[in-house]
């Protein structure tokens, strides 16, 4: 199974997930173990206190962890979240997100994997952490 | 503040603890960024001892302790805590807010590793990241942490 490219994901994801590519997420970087999504910074969707909600960045992480999922089983958009779990670390601020997942275990029917998110140009300070996995609806 | 010091004077506060001792698990290695302890398998922490598998109850007991004792660890380092009665002073003071397992395969080994990193330790919370192998490295288990230390 190859890996697919960057645009062969976010081709994927606009043609049969539009919404999730609508915000401002895509994927910038995928490989063998491991995927990084991009979030574009839109301070009109700063919370109070101009930080970077806490529900975009859980959604980086688990569109990190969907395009993952396509180094499994190729670019089948049918993997589904089965449980995300979210650490916030730090305040995010004014910028650009990363979030990079990594594979922890390919399993038959689930995958799991790590992410973690920074601001652009600020990948020594993660603001936040996450595991999770996704349930294969084709097992392989 | 040495790697060896630390180990020498927290490992009989953390092998001391009754839970830890009735599990069996001890405190192998410590630095400014982790801490890492070991357990032998035992029939008594197992699911049925025909199987073997480890209790996912152990697991998680021991991903908590060495997260714990990680975050424990940066601040032994960080702050110099180079005496029983400092370290115990602020030990005291530590609690588990939040704990998070994956178990990934079943508990099978002779004998088992758990490791943790620090992912930030700030003024009263501290954040961890857990794995648990067995003899074999294979990763058995990965768990997130977040503990009060003060």
């Amino acid at each position: 199974m190859s890996i697919p490219t960057v645009g062969q994901v976010n081709e994927l994801v606009a043609e049969t997930y539009p919404a999730a590519s609508a915000d401002g997420f895509r994927c910038v970087d995928i490989g063998e173990g491991f995927a990084v999504a991009g979030w574009t910074y839109d301070p009109a969707l700063d919370r109070p206190g101009g930080l970077i909600s806490g529900p975009t960045q859980f959604t980086i992480c688990d569109s990190a962890l969907w395009y993952l999922s396509f180094t499994v089983v190729g670019l089948q958009p049918m993997a589904v979240t089965s449980d995300l779990h979210i650490t916030f670390l730090r305040p995010a601020v004014g910028g650009d997100l990363l979030a990079r997942a990594e594979l922890i275990r390919a399993g038959r029917a689930r995958i799991f994997g790590e992410v973690r998110v920074w601001v652009e140009g600020r990948e020594d300070r993660p603001v936040a952490h996450a595991t999770g996995s996704y349930a294969l609806l084709e097992p392989r | 503040m040495t790697p060896e010091l630390a180990l020498e004077l927290v490992k009989p506060i953390s092998d001391g603890i009754p839970f830890n001792r009735v599990i069996g698990v001890t405190l192998e290695s410590m630095s400014p960024t982790g801490a890492r302890m070991e357990v032998a398998h035992r029939d008594e922490l197992t699911n049925n001892p025909a199987s073997g598998i480890l209790h996912g109850g152990v697991v998680s007991s021991i991903l908590d302790v060495v997260g714990g004792l990680s975050a424990l660890s940066a601040l032994v380092f960080d702050r110099e805590l180079d005496t029983l009665e400092a370290i115990l002073e602020v030990f005291v003071r530590f609690g588990t807010v939040d704990l998070r397992v994956d178990y990934l395969r079943p508990g099978l080994g002779e004998r088992f590793t758990a490791s943790s990193t620090v992912m930030r330790s700030g003024r009263r919370l501290a954040v961890t990241r857990m794995e648990f192998s067995n003899e074999q490295g294979t990763l058995l288990a990965t768990g997130t942490g977040t503990y009060v230390t003060g």
